[in-house]
């Protein structure tokens, strides 16, 4: 999508970083940090 | 989302039975909370119905051309038995799926229907993105709008979100009930939120990429402009169904992706709908020890009565709607934090599950939970309701029935808790 304006790209980065890496990223880390420590202990 | 794990999964139970154990005189909020999603699953099961009506109506192109699209979701409202057999069919799944229990029911529907969403909803967002002109609709979406900024759309925002995470006082605290001891609560309920509001932002570019197909066909500058509607029903009976009327490839290519799209809003659905037929269940379980089988039958099939008449009178839905899945919502919601703030301990739930938490609640969340959130909802519903220029009598009707529901409830006895 050739046409997206800046302010549209920003706010797509925007949402991936809040969303994907912040959000469900940093859930999915978190659980599998928990699981590992299980497995260690 | 957090606070109703909590409740959920440390006092094991739905709604009325929580606020009863935290202060008896509390019960009828919980069945308040109870009767407005019984509500809910009752006019919700009606959308699912159109939905599987459209996806036989799909299926065959039975609108013809885009002419024939609005007067093809006319026909259907004004002709209830296709919609009662659409809805028939939904509650016959909906009702199976409870009826199996939570292992072999719930949670082995949403382990078939999740990924299926997902691979489905992909189709959809590449055919979306790579159609001429769907930049146009991206760019809608994306650019932040200081004009759609209403007291009745941030009401309406409100209501979405709580409704779309299902925290609205029940679903929630009834799923975390199940859950088995040493659950990771925190970091569950932060998956959750984050899942569902991921799959949002990914399918919303279908959506817009869609409708921006459409302006370009259709030439016209703005989605305003657009002679289809941009909300409610009418955007998924209506706007999807012009648009993938005029797909390149056509009368194919609308048949294919207009049956995925219905496909895709249906299991949504139906995952949603299991989720708020549950805990009506739950509560009268909780309360009369009525066994899974004959409670879910019976919730199912009155539930089903009740949707007829959505279904004959679908005019009522708006009215209905506006006070159960978006004013009540907010209410309940500030009642329950207000609730567990002030009646009960915070801190007695914080080290409930701060034990098996890879993330920590620290105090923060009491003052989230006490002051935050109370004044953010009281600060959204003031707005809402007071910029609302008029409330229906179908809705205050709708709020006078829950409360006579909810009280005559409370007020009969319990009986002996069951395990199941």
């Amino acid at each position: 999508m050739p046409g997206l304006s800046a302010e549209a790209i920003g706010m797509l980065i925007l949402g991936i970083i809040l969303f994907y890496v912040l959000g469900l990223g940093l859930g999915i880390f978190r659980a599998w940090r928990a699981s590992k420590a299980k497995r260690e202990s | 989302m957090i606070l109703e794990f909590m409740l959920g999964y440390y006092f094991r139970g739905a709604t009325p039975k929580v606020f009863r154990k935290i202060k008896e005189s509390l019960e009828p909020i919980g069945w308040i909370a109870i009767v407005n999603t019984f509500i809910l699953c009752t006019y919700y099961s009606v959308v699912l119905a159109w939905v599987m009506d459209y996806i036989a109506l799909s299926a065959t192109v039975a609108w013809k051309t885009v002419e024939g699209v609005g007067p093809t979701f006319e026909a259907l409202l004004s002709n209830p038995l296709y919609v009662i057999i659409g809805l028939a069919i939904t509650w016959l799944i909906s009702w199976y799926t409870c009826y199996a229990g939570i292992a072999g029911g719930i949670e082995r529907a949403c382990s078939f229907a999740i990924p299926i969403l997902w691979v489905l909803s992909a189709v959809l967002v590449v055919r979306g993105i790579t159609l001429p002109g769907s930049d146009i609709g991206v760019n809608w979406l994306l650019t932040p709008s200081a004009q759609a900024f209403s007291g009745s759309a941030v009401i309406d925002a409100a209501g979405q979100i709580l409704f779309t995470l299902s925290v609205f006082g029940t679903t929630m605290i009834v799923y975390a009930s199940y859950l088995p001891p040493k659950s990771e609560i925190p970091n569950s309920a932060w998956i959750t939120s984050f899942a569902n509001c991921g799959f949002s932002f990914f399918f919303a570019f279908a959506t817009w990429g869609i409708i921006g197909y459409l302006m370009h066909v259709m030439n016209v500058a703005t989605p305003a402009d657009l002679p289809v509607p941009l909300g409610g029903a009418g955007l998924a009976f209506v706007t999807i169904p012009t648009a993938v009327t005029l797909l390149p490839g056509a009368p194919l290519t609308t048949a294919i992706f207009g049956t995925v799209f219905f496909i895709i809003l249906w299991l949504a659905g139906y995952t949603s709908l299991i989720s708020i037929i549950e805990p009506t269940f739950k509560a009268f379980n909780d309360k009369f020890g009525i066994s899974r089988k004959k409670g879910v039958t019976a919730v199912s099939l009155l539930a089903f009565l009740v949707s007829l008449i959505f279904a004959i009178r679908p005019d009522l839905i708006d009215p209905v709607d506006f006070m159960v899945g978006s004013t009540n919502a907010v209410w309940i919601v500030l009642l329950e934090a207000i609730i567990a703030g002030y009646f009960f301990s915070l801190k007695v739930l914080r080290d409930h599950v701060n034990p098996d938490a890879e993330w920590k609640l620290g105090p923060w969340f009491d003052v989230l939970v006490k002051f935050v959130i109370p004044i953010i909802l009281l600060v959204v519903l003031g707005w809402g309701l007071a910029t609302t220029v008029h409330v229906s009598p179908v809705s205050i009707l709708t709020v006078i029935i829950i409360i006579i529901a909810a009280t005559a409830i409370s007020g009969l006895k319990w009986r002996e808790e069951k395990v199941m």
